[in-house]
């Protein structure tokens, strides 16, 4: 599923997100972040998980400010083989995924940098391909 | 930012949450999303990936070539140096215009996992030259060049203390700490160099997958079930040729038929694409200098990892994919940028990655490493 920005859709996502974080609940808020948050300033509220999944395993962390880890990356990779989705019969494709996990803990300002180089096999990327950055206001 | 009516159930805590629903235009909450080269999938997929490269459609195919449709090669080896300005390929190439992509190598661990072959002893490049790549042609000028080039490099590569070397540290092994055998050397002979002219092929000038290897089979073992097992068998093919996914998803690529053994690959002329183009200007021309890049880099990842189950990281990245458009150290050479001298001939080549120490598991090794171009 992919979302859209306009108001229904907002509509949506805040009824997931209640049906996620019931009112008489204190769970940690989780914000999923993908590539549709590049170059965008997301909100969050401090103490939220934030969990980044770039779809490419060539993507590599670059930059992290005023986000604390929670672990390793965990890259997911979709091996080559015919039952392989269109486009990652070949090893080396970068087909799959890397999912980053932090928690917003301090207020402020925030940011989280990636990079790659490779955008399939033996193949460049070009000049977009090639950053993500997302920056976060924390309240 | 757009507002909305508000109902008593939810105020208290929908408002807080609409706010944050609107500070977060397109947002994607789900995973099944596909963006870029990225795709869904399931982490079942990832279990395996030995005996994955099967294609039945393979099996009832029966080759028809005339000889008319293929040309040996000549022999000659020597270096082709070839000044700038010129047309590489269709694309008019300044003097002093090279602006060198450089990449970033991924120096995470590549691990072995225990008893899957690699390629020991010498291993024989089986090419087909698909495409315009005529030695006779006076509108290809460049084919020839292209040829000669390629080989001069595949032929030196692997002397003492080069660039194949890196290579030679790969093993194979059913135990851990026991080592069975490791990768050898690459061995040319012009018996096994031919071109297929496009235009007279049935496979014409878009190719899929299936043709690649249909290629490869008719030109080298058309009559016999099995291909040669210590066999590399790379399609090149020329700027006009269309492969599918060739400069938006792969510049090249191997893989393994689990019928015939054959260890095969493909790469197309970079001068038909910018996404495999190094460089606009190269110490040699620029499409063949790139291109051969690409050879080495699928070469590389076909010895030590040619049924696509022996040496790759957790990250799905082979040997050349890890140092893939890094080159260490370059210096201007032809208008553009060199990183390695074979002789008299400057070479724009990818590094690979050179093993360091190991870490032994259970049913895996892993290897720490760093890219490096010998």
């Amino acid at each position: 599923m992919k979302i859209q920005g306009n108001s229904h859709i907002a509509v949506l996502l805040a009824t997931t997100l209640f049906i996620t974080f019931p009112l008489s609940a204190h769970a940690t808020p989780l914000v999923k972040i993908s590539e549709s948050s590049n170059s965008q300033t997301v909100v969050v509220s401090k103490g939220s998980k934030v969990q980044i999944t770039l779809h490419s395993t060539y993507w590599a962390s670059k930059k992290v400010i005023n986000l604390e880890a929670t672990g390793t990356p965990v890259s997911v990779p979709i091996m080559p083989g015919p039952k392989a989705p269109q486009g990652c019969q070949f090893a080396g494709t970068g087909c799959g995924s890397v999912t980053w996990s932090f928690i917003a803990t301090k207020t402020g300002s925030a940011s989280f940098e990636a990079g790659r180089t490779s955008c399939g096999e033996a193949l460049k990327c070009t000049a977009s391909q090639q950053k993500f950055k997302v920056l976060f206001k924390i309240k | 930012m757009r507002t909305f009516s508000k109902t008593r159930a939810g105020v208290l805590f929908s408002v807080p949450m609409l706010i944050l629903a609107l500070s977060i235009p397109n947002q994607a909450i789900a995973d099944d999303q596909r963006q870029g080269q990225g795709q869904s999938q399931s982490q079942g997929q990832n279990d395996d990936r030995a005996n994955t490269q099967q294609d039945n459609s393979f099996r009832n195919d029966q080759p028809n070539f005339s000889n008319n449709r293929e040309q040996t090669l000549e022999s000659g080896m020597e270096p082709v140096i070839i000044q700038p300005a010129r047309q590489d390929g269709g694309a008019l190439v300044k003097p002093g215009s090279a602006a060198l992509y450089t990449g970033a190598a991924d120096t995470s661990s590549i691990v072995y996992r225990l008893g899957a072959p690699v390629m020991t002893g010498t291993q024989s490049i089986y090419e087909v030259w698909y495409g315009s790549w005529s030695i006779t042609s006076a509108a290809k000028p460049t084919a020839k060049a292209y040829q000669t080039f390629t080989n001069n490099f595949l032929s030196t590569m692997a002397s003492p203390g080069s660039y194949w070397g890196i290579n030679n540290a790969y093993y194979q092994s059913t135990k851990a700490g026991v080592n069975s055998g490791s990768v050898g050397n690459p061995a040319l002979s012009p018996a096994y160099q031919k071109i297929v002219a496009a235009n007279t092929s049935k496979y014409g000038t878009t190719l899929s997958q299936s043709s690649i290897y249909k290629i490869v089979k008719d030109a080298f073992f058309p009559t016999t079930a099995l291909a040669d097992p210590n066999g590399i068998y790379l399609v090149l093919t020329s700027s006009e040729v269309r492969v599918s996914g060739f400069g938006t998803q792969f510049c090249g690529w191997h893989s393994y038929n689990s019928t015939s053994k054959a260890k095969y690959s493909f790469v197309g002329d970079p001068a038909a694409t910018a996404g495999c183009l190094a460089q606009s200007v190269g110490p040699n021309l620029a499409g063949a200098d790139s291109m051969l890049s690409v050879v080495a880099h699928e070469l590389e990842e076909t010895v030590t990892d040619p049924q696509l189950n022996a040496w790759y990281s957790t990250n799905g990245n082979e040997n050349g994919d890890k140092c893939a458009w890094t080159w260490g150290t370059t210096y201007p050479s032809g208008g553009g940028f060199a990183n390695i001298k074979i002789g008299t001939t400057d070479y724009l080549i990818q590094q690979n990655f050179k093993l360091g120490s190991k870490t032994a598991g259970a049913g895996i090794d892993t290897w720490s490493g760093t890219c490096a171009k010998s």
